[in-house]
This record gives C-alpha cells, sequence and structure tokens, in this order.
C-alpha cells in the first residue's frame, strides 16, 4: 500500500533533513528543523546554550541536551532503522552520553544505577561508605 | 523493565508559586489527553502489535511519555510549593487541598479523576494507530490553551516543549501506520483485522 487510498489515513515519511544543534534540539522540543511547527503565541527560536559554570547544572544541561538528541534520534530510528547518517549521529551521540554520564557521577552523583560504580567510594554527602544512588537531589525540586 | 535516570528529560525550574496555574496544568497529568493516559494507552496496545517496530516505536513513545508525566507532576509540585491557607483560598485551589493538600494525584483540570476509560486498546492495529495520532493532537490542542492563557515564562517554555513532542509524535505514528498497511490487502485495508486474522499477514512477523 505505497501509494494513497480511500477511507484510510496516510502521514508522508520523512525524509532525513536539516537539524538544530542539541541545545536549541531541546529548547524547541525536536531535533528536526522540519518537524518545529510551533503555536502562533509562542515566541521565536530560543538559544539553548549551557551556562558556563563550571558546576553540577552545567554538565547536567549537557547531558539533558545529548540524551534529547538521543530520544527524538529513536524515534526516527525506530521508522528508519537504515538511515545511515541517523545511525552514525546515533552512534557518535551515544558515546559522548556515555562519557558524560561517567563524569557526572565521578564529580557530583550517578543518574543511573549503573553509574553508581563510578562514584562508590568516593567522598559522598554521607561519607565514604554509604549507597551513593541516594546523594544528589530530587529531579522534581528544580534545583 | 525500566531502569530510572534521575533527572528530568526537560528542565522544570518554577520559582514563582501559582496554585491557579497548578489546577489548569494538573489535567496533563491525569486529564482525558493527560500524559498518564498517553503513557498507558501506547504501553496497553504494544503487545499485539502485528509489526514488531511498531511495538517498539510504542514503547519508546510510552516510555517519553512517563517522561512528560514526570515534567508535569513536577510544575504542579512547585507551583504549590510553600502554599499558605490564604494562597489556597485566594487561587480556588480549595477543592484540591481538602482531598490532597499539596499532594500530587492524578485529575483533570475539573477535577474529574483519572479514569482507563480516557484511552483505548482496541486489538487492531489501525484501529489503535487511529487513536493515537487523535490523541497526540488533543494533548497538542491543550497545550495549545494552556498556552494561550500562562504568561509565566518558567511555566511556557516546559509547555511549548511538551506540546512539540505532541507533534513529532504524531509524524511518527503516521508512519507506524503506513508501515501496518504494507501488511494490509491492497484492494480492501478493511478486510481483515492484522492483529487477529495473522493468516492473511504478507509476511510472518
Amino acid at each position: 500500500m505505497k501509494e494513497t487510498h480511500l477511507a484510510i489515513a496516510s502521514v508522508p515519511c520523512q525524509q532525513w533533513g536539516p537539524l538544530y544543534d542539541d541545545g536549541k534540539a531541546l529548547r524547541q522540543g525536536t531535533i528536526f528543523q522540519e518537524l518545529d511547527l510551533p503555536f502562533y503565541v509562542t515566541e521565536g527560536i530560543t538559544e539553548g546554550q549551557c551556562a558556563q559554570k563550571g558546576n553540577s547544572s552545567q554538565l547536567l544541561c549537557q547531558i539533558q541536551q545529548i540524551s534529547f538528541v538521543l530520544d527524538d534520534l529513536t524515534l526516527y530510528l525506530d521508522m528508519h532503522s537504515e538511515d545511515g547518517q541517523a545511525l552514525a549521529m546515533y552512534q557518535e551521540k551515544l558515546a559522548v552520553r556515555d562519557q558524560l554520564k561517567k563524569e557526572f557521577a565521578q564529580k557530583f552523583h550517578p543518574l543511573t544505577r549503573d553509574c553508581v560504580a563510578y562514584c562508590q567510594g568516593q567522598a559522598g554527602v554521607h561519607g565514604d561508605h554509604a549507597f551513593c544512588w541516594q546523594d544528589g537531589p530530587m529531579p522534581w525540586e528544580g534545583v | 523493565m525500566w531502569c530510572y535516570e534521575k533527572r528530568l528529560q526537560y528542565p522544570v525550574k518554577i520559582t514563582k508559586t501559582c496554585p491557579k496555574t497548578a489546577q489548569l496544568i494538573i489535567s496533563q497529568y491525569g486529564g482525558p489527553d493527560g500524559e498518564l493516559a498517553a503513557s498507558m494507552r501506547y504501553l496497553a496496545q504494544r503487545y499485539t502489535m502485528p509489526v514488531k517496530a511498531v511495538g517498539g516505536l510504542l514503547t519508546d513513545i510510552g516510555t517519553e511519555e512517563i517522561n512528560h508525566m514526570e515534567i508535569i507532576c513536577a510544575m504542579v509540585y512547585q507551583l504549590t510549593k510553600n502554599l499558605t491557607p490564604d494562597q489556597v483560598k485566594a487561587a480556588g485551589f480549595d477543592a484540591y487541598y481538602i482531598d490532597h493538600t499539596t499532594g500530587l494525584w492524578p485529575q483533570a483540570a475539573a477535577g474529574v479523576p483519572f479514569t482507563s476509560l480516557e484511552f483505548q486498546s482496541k486489538g487492531d492495529a489501525i484501529t489503535d494507530l487511529v487513536e493515537n495520532l487523535a490523541a497526540e493532537q488533543k494533548a497538542r490542542t491543550v497545550y495549545d490553551n494552556l498556552l494561550r492563557i500562562i504568561t509565566d515564562p518558567e511555566v511556557r517554555e516546559p509547555l511549548k516543549f511538551l506540546r512539540a513532542r505532541e507533534i513529532v509524535h504524531f509524524q511518527r505514528f503516521g508512519e507506524a501506520l503506513e508501515k501496518t498497511k504494507e501488511q494490509l490487502d491492497s484492494k480492501n485495508c478493511y478486510y481483515f483485522n492484522p492483529e487477529f486474522d495473522k493468516q492473511f499477514l504478507k509476511t510472518r512477523l
């Protein structure tokens, strides 16, 4: 059923196209420029640079941006599994994300349970021997 | 299984208490077109999807909707943090406060509790994917309605993000529908139910 038929909906399949950088993608809610269709009451494109503070919020901001690129790419690849450009970008971003998550756990606290290995034994808020999974603020606190 | 990642998909940092806004936004937690209904819809539908990649997509979008539920809950939580009894009364948040104080509970803006009647898992891939296309549009309309009347930029930014995701998900469900259509009878797309009458499927999936 490649062609359109009566009495059933059709949505054109997306072609790989121009992308936003990681920061802008998170701000706009998609990496794909062609899928960015804002509502009339919303402001234009906002820049999404992470503040250069050298602290946990800067690193978390970078993790949020790169993780979102991977979220959006995952859904694209689910439906376009043979797109070489998307796959190459996925691999590249995944490697960076792994590195950033590891760095975050070593410097601050683990974001995932498998990052506990990177912070355990370090002087956390509860001391060297406490379980570090509970370190760090809850994500809904907005800190 | 699911693995928790201790961060929000989109940052929420609301500094101004506003129970009135919380009462509107809570609809995207437990309302008819909310994120809880969205995640439950997709995660329920995926088991019987005849095209494996579509079941995978439902898992991934259903998972993202849980992230969105967490964003909405974080917004409601921050908007009602440090609430005084006077603010509760002045903002019309009193009815919610009587039953839940400032705890999070899934309900619509008008107070109707969350129910699974808000979504469908029909056991027919075409029916379910069309339901999902409609669901994404309904949620987009709710975000449009919120964005028209909410002015606080700290609240608007996450709402804009969530609205944009509805459009991307609509595109992906459209592509999932195209993939599913490839398995149907080319002359009569309603000749059989691809989830139940598997003997008619073009390829064994």
